[in-house]
């Protein structure tokens, strides 16, 4: 969903975006990448937006994006692991005061 | 369109992933393995989806189950199928034959309810099949209620008719309610025990 915050993507664009995030650690598979998808296409946080725009000639693939309710769960979702996170840090040992 | 053989391979495979699933993703999830192995080595891309398989494989069959639906329209139907002929059989009076018609379909039609409640039963299970034996009381008590009724009253008045056989009908279904929970609640009961020896 995080993925998502960008804009509309497809599931490969996706996918790469997931590596980019994650430095790398996360690589979907077609299966797992597809399946979330579903899911949250149930749960009502991302929508197909393949048809709201003009494509490319012969493109086939399948757009996706955040609806306004799954956008407002992924930004208070960031918001909350941001807090945190710093919460943590902050009484680790050697933190600033 | 031309596609490799680990491409097709991978194809090939998405019958294993549930029916639903793959006619609504399956094309997508070819396209997306064409595309990785365009831009990853073959090896990385084949082993990571090997993997993938093996785990989302079984992943999504299990939400289809978690997802299967617990309407109780098709026991229901069956359950009232099941009484009406039961009840066809004993008020069928002397013809044997028809009878036997009602206690036949009384039986198959009890069986497929049973069945369907079975395969329509949700995974967390719901506190009303330990108290199957409520819907068997309340029924019986009623079906003895209004036996009692007819014999005290002698002759059944023809105002009264209507409102007897909606209570004797209300006790049969109640019976029958009680009859495939209980039964059920044994069953599975038994396969508890099992599972647990």
């Amino acid at each position: 969903m995080l993925a998502l915050l960008d804009g509309e993507m497809h599931g490969y664009g996706l996918m790469q975006r997931v590596g980019e995030l994650s430095d790398g650690s996360v690589k979907m598979g077609p299966g797992t990448l597809y399946g979330t998808l579903n899911r949250l296409c149930d749960d009502g946080m991302i929508e197909e937006t393949t048809d709201r725009a003009e494509r490319p000639e012969g493109e086939r693939r399948r757009y996706y994006a955040l609806t306004t309710g799954g956008r407002e769960t992924a930004v208070s979702e960031l918001a909350r692991l941001q807090a945190l996170v710093h919460r943590v840090a902050f009484h680790l040992p050697g933190a600033p005061a | 369109m031309n596609r490799s053989r680990p491409v097709r391979i991978y194809q090939a495979l998405l019958v294993f992933y549930p029916r639903r699933f793959r006619r609504e993703y399956g094309e997508d999830m070819v396209l997306l393995f064409a595309e990785q192995l365009r831009d990853e080595s073959a090896w990385r891309v084949c082993s990571r989806a090997t993997t993938d398989f093996a785990l989302t494989v079984p992943t999504r069959h299990l939400e289809v189950i978690m997802k299967k639906s617990t309407s109780p329209f098709l026991s229901t139907f069956f359950g009232a199928v099941a009484v009406a002929g039961a009840m066809f059989a004993v008020v069928s009076g002397t013809s044997a034959a028809l009878a036997i018609v009602g206690a036949v379909t009384a039986v198959l039609a009890g069986g497929l309810s049973l069945l369907s409640y079975r395969r329509n039963r949700p995974l967390v299970r719901s506190s009303t099949e330990g108290g199957w034996w409520k819907p068997l009381a309340a029924g019986g008590g009623l079906l003895t209620a209004l036996i009692v009724t007819v014999n005290l009253t002698g002759e059944v008045s023809e105002d009264l008719w209507l409102p007897m056989v909606i209570t004797g009908l209300t006790a049969a279904l109640l019976i029958a309610l009680g009859l495939i929970l209980g039964v059920s609640h044994l069953a599975t009961h038994g396969s508890r025990r099992a599972d647990a020896g």
